[in-house]
């Protein structure tokens, strides 16, 4: 069963998503679904705009995929992030991880996450009633320049 | 020579262009044509504010030590804020 990396305008599926990677090999899939939330640092958002560098985006989404395949115990992996906006509660992010045992399904999807908010070229734009910001990352954590 | 030049989130906000073509001479280094970006856009802030911004290099992280060719695929922008 292939893994996959996918950019999309459109509302995602959740469950769907997780069903397309069912490997006979394995015996659980761990599911992300993160989504847009109201309060940021106590702070109200209407709505949230994400932009990607697609081609980069998908090429380092690629690379995260190949890597955690080696690192983890794991036979594939799903991962889908949606750009445009989205409303609050909507789902910005799946990551799906199929593996024969459920322990290392959980611990790649947690690298997965932490690695994907680091080093893939996506932003996301917080719209307020007063304003909006684009969100800057932790540069101290953000992928520094030329350590790949 | 002419490199693509991109800007994303902020750094297009900031410039006010998306994408834009740069005259650049035969061989420069990526480091080179970031500060003269930074040099004719300003707005893109302070000089701590440009040095924690990223650039790639036909897509990939750059370090600012690579050699520019004709056709070459440059981006700056702030880190990454996806997820």
């Amino acid at each position: 069963m292939e893994s996959f990396c996918e950019l999309t305008d459109c509302e995602i599926d959740v469950g769907k998503t997780a069903r397309r990677i069912v490997p006979e090999s394995c015996g659980a899939t761990v599911t992300l679904d993160g989504y847009v939330r109201r309060f940021t640092k106590g702070r109200e958002s209407l709505h949230l705009f994400y932009e990607a560098y697609d081609e980069m985006a998908l090429a380092e989404m690629d690379k995260l995929v190949k890597t955690a395949l080696e690192r983890f115990d794991i036979r594939a992996v799903g991962i889908v992030h949606r750009l445009g906006k989205l409303e609050i509660g909507e789902t910005s992010v799946v990551i799906s991880v199929a593996a024969p045992h459920r322990r290392a399904a959980f611990e790649a999807c947690e690298w997965l996450i932490v690695e994907l908010k680091r080093t893939v070229p996506i932003w996301k734009k917080e719209v307020y009633a007063d304003g909006e910001v684009w969100v800057e990352g932790d540069p101290s954590v953000s992928e520094p320049s030329g350590s790949h | 020579m002419r490199i693509k030049v991109l800007f994303f989130g902020a750094t297009a906000a900031e410039t006010g262009t998306r994408e834009l073509s740069w005259d650049a001479e035969e061989g420069m280094m990526s480091i080179d044509l970031k500060n003269a970006i930074f040099a004719e856009y300003p707005t893109l802030g302070s000089k701590d504010r440009q040095n924690a911004l990223h650039m790639s290099v036909n897509r990939e992280y750059a370090s600012g030590d690579e050699i520019l060719s004709e056709g070459d695929e440059v981006a700056l922008f702030t880190a990454v804020s996806g997820g």
